[in-house]
């Protein structure tokens, strides 16, 4: 009887508890509250112009709210819903057409007039994806165009190779790639000539000049599997495994614990690495060899195409404070974040008199300046709510079966045609 | 009922109340949203959309990926269940031995377990299975004399992936042993004495009273397990950076909820996909409960 009391006693407390823990919730603070994602260096750029911005602008409160950059969007999304979004969101090419398709994003316009602000002083690559029918949405910080190959210079050394200039093509970057391989005694590789930072087959699409839709600011359809520049490039990336046997193939790179291909990169094991100019902090620890930059081959048919990184600012529709943001938003893609941006070495400002200048300081990696002609041929995913779904849940789960070397790429485009038919871009 | 059979009851509800609060209170909400969800269209921002049963329509026949996932779930369940809950019973069997230091043993075997199912040993197994450094195949080649190099492929392969998954199930079978280790040990010895007594040898007792005595036990080992099986998610998410690759061949049903809902933002499909998920665990269970005469209980008659 007197356990059963106990139980008893014990039983209104925990309802108690759970009762009280749940009505906990808290409202959210009159702050002005920005959002972003990015490494610790990338966001202790952004903690110290939030730290002068409240210098100059001390009745604006700001806070920051650093998400994880695979939750990004989600996490936003349901902050949206919930009405405790943040005020001014860090967004880049990929994730705006999220955002933007959603009607999430405040058009800038008005501000951008009402500041007299000169968009002119920044690359009109980029600010021509953040605008759409005339209006703009973000105010851009930079662009990444993804066009950069990291070679170690002493395993071009080793092989007794010249280090590869700026206007080699396709066919010299395999032959130098296998040049720059190392074997050990039992065949086993040692040394890759090539990888890219993650499966990255835009890079090569834009570069041979194929395509993914008919029209990337207002998509209708899928042109990637009847596009036969785009099926040459697929096949080409296949080769560099199978054929060629210049990159890791995917078995090696599936169960590689955590470690990423920039950190083969670092300790030796690649020759060539492509990725954006992103990577520079943390290739300036490497300690046991020199490095350099090269921008990628031109293209079997003699031009250039890159996919991009690149990113901005934007306000959202929902925010309270737009005046405020907007302040926010003026400064810290304005000339002073530029610079701050630049002397990380991070990235290439959007923002051209930093790029031409900052930017290009005597610091590793030398041939950064490359990225200023770059910039000019960068190309961006479709603006439709599919992107996501169509390249990583349809094109994707089939490419991994022309890596593998299981199907050709001719096969798997005549596959990929009439899922891709039944999935157009949505663009509403 | 009698005033101790009443005071029975109440201590029983009691025990059971704090669950069904939580049940009600904070998974009753969402699993009805869902389901309400599940006949709509909605992407978190746009207003909500019905759509009658475009989804399940969708899903049943339009969507080969829905397919893909529900067998690749099956196909693991189906051979992780059984050979783990066997692996669990013959380890148990092992533990259950009067030798010194057993204590020790039975340590040792239930580790694995207390580490569960995390990223961290996600990370650890996508080591032991890399196709041309890792573990496994470092054994494999060892003791069979091929060369590394046409070792499986496990996860970077479309055939072995998902029994890369299975074989890493095992890693748990500690959580069983332990279950039924206290179901072994309550199994009355007279029974064995008497069983000894008719002249039966060791694999009849194991058939006749072991086995028998076990039968609660593996029936909610079962019932667990299976409920278990069904929703994976951890591991493969950990060890395919949340893709179910290559080509789809690891995609299991948890997963591809989990990346309609928070990747393509596909709320009311991903809650369809939600609901067919449960009804099929229901049936499972249902099936299991249905066909659970083989279970004997303690105590009760068999008429």
């Amino acid at each position: 009887m007197k356990n059963f009391r106990l139980a008893l006693v014990a039983f209104v407390c925990l309802t108690f508890v759970a009762a009280f823990s749940l009505s906990g919730c808290s409202k959210g603070s009159s702050k002005l509250k920005i959002s972003s994602w990015g490494s610790p260096e990338e966001n202790q750029i952004l903690v110290d112009l939030l730290n002068d911005f409240q210098k100059k602008h001390p009745e604006i409160p700001v806070e920051l709210q650093r998400l994880p950059y695979n939750e990004y969007t989600t996490k936003l999304l349901t902050e949206v819903a919930g009405g405790l979004a943040p005020d001014v969101v860090f967004t880049e090419v990929g994730n705006f057409a999220d955002l933007f398709l959603r009607g999430a994003l405040e058009p800038l316009n008005p501000y951008v007039q009402n500041d007299h602000i000169d968009l002119s002083g920044y690359y009109p690559s980029v600010t021509d994806r953040f605008t759409v029918d005339g209006q703009i949405y973000v105010i851009p910080r930079d662009t990444a165009p993804i066009c950069v190959i990291y070679y170690n210079k002493k395993a071009f050394d080793d092989a007794g190779v010249a280090y590869p200039t700026d206007d080699w093509t396709i066919d010299d970057f395999v032959a130098i790639a296998k040049k720059v391989m190392k074997k050990d005694a039992t065949g086993k590789v040692t040394r890759w000539g090539f990888i890219d930072d993650w499966v990255m087959p835009e890079p090569w699409v834009y570069d041979f000049g194929g395509s993914y839709v008919d029209n990337v600011k207002h998509p209708t359809k899928w042109t990637f599997a009847i596009d036969p520049d785009t099926q040459k490039a697929i096949q080409f990336r296949a080769d560099m495994i199978g054929k060629y046997k210049i990159m890791m193939p995917p078995s090696g790179l599936a169960a590689m614990g955590g470690m990423g291909t920039g950190d083969m990169f670092s300790n030796g094991s690649e020759a060539m690495f492509i990725s954006g100019i992103w990577k520079t902090p943390t290739f300036r620890m490497i300690k046991d060899f020199k490095w350099d930059v090269v921008m990628m081959p031109k293209g079997p048919r003699g031009f250039r195409g890159f996919s991009t990184g690149g990113s901005g600012y934007g306000i959202l529709k929902s925010s309270k404070m737009k005046k405020e943001a907007w302040e926010l938003v003026k400064y810290i893609s304005g000339e002073e974040g530029a610079k701050k941006l630049a002397q990380t070495g991070l990235a290439q400002p959007a923002l051209m008199k930093e790029a031409n200048t900052t930017f290009l300081d005597n610091s590793d990696p030398r041939n950064k300046k490359m990225l200023l002609e770059a910039v000019k041929y960068v190309k961006y995913p479709p603006m439709c709510k599919n992107w996501d779904e169509v390249t990583h849940s349809i094109i994707g789960p089939e490419l991994d079966k022309v890596w593998n070397g299981t199907e050709t790429a001719e096969e798997a485009m005549e596959k990929l045609k009439p899922m891709l038919e039944k999935n157009e871009p949505q663009t509403k | 009922m009698t005033s101790a059979e009443r005071k029975e009851a109440i201590s029983a509800y009691m025990f059971i109340t704090p669950f069904l609060l939580a049940m009600i209170f904070i998974t009753g909400g969402p699993v009805l949203a869902a389901f309400g969800l599940s006949f709509c269209k909605w992407d978190i921002l746009t207003p909500i959309q019905f759509v009658g049963l475009d989804n399940y329509k969708e899903m049943f026949f339009g969507d080969p990926r829905f397919w893909k996932a529900l067998y690749n779930t099956a196909y693991f369940t189906f051979l992780s269940v059984p050979i783990g809950m066997g692996l669990s019973v013959v380890v148990a069997m092992l533990m259950n031995q009067k030798v010194k230091g057993i204590a020790i043993y039975r340590t040792i075997y239930y580790l694995p377990s207390v580490l569960g199912t995390s990223v961290a040993v996600a990370v650890l197994w996508k080591w032991i299975f890399n196709a041309d450094s890792g573990l496994l195949n470092y054994m494999i080649s060892f003791f069979t004399g091929l060369p590394m190099s046409e070792c499986p492929k496990w996860l970077a392969s479309e055939f072995w992936s998902k029994n890369a998954l299975i074989l890493m199930s095992f890693w748990g079978v500690g959580g069983g042993m332990i279950i039924y280790l206290a179901g072994l040990q309550g199994i009355p010895t007279a029974l064995y004495e008497a069983a000894e007594i008719d002249g039966a040898n060791r694999w009849q007792q194991f058939l006749t009273v072991t086995l028998p005595g076990l039968s609660p036990v593996i029936f909610f080992q079962l019932i667990i397990t299976i409920v278990n099986s069904f929703q994976i998610f951890t591991q493969v998410y950990a060890m395919t950076d949340g893709l179910g690759g290559p080509a789809d061949s690891t995609l299991v049903m948890v997963l591809y909820i989990y990346q309609k809902a928070f990747k393509y933002y596909q709320m009311g499909y991903a809650s369809a996909l939600a609901w067919v998920l449960f009804l099929c665990i229901m049936l499972a269970t249902w099936i299991q409960f249905r066909y659970s005469k083989w279970v004997y209980y303690e105590g009760e008659l068999r008429k």
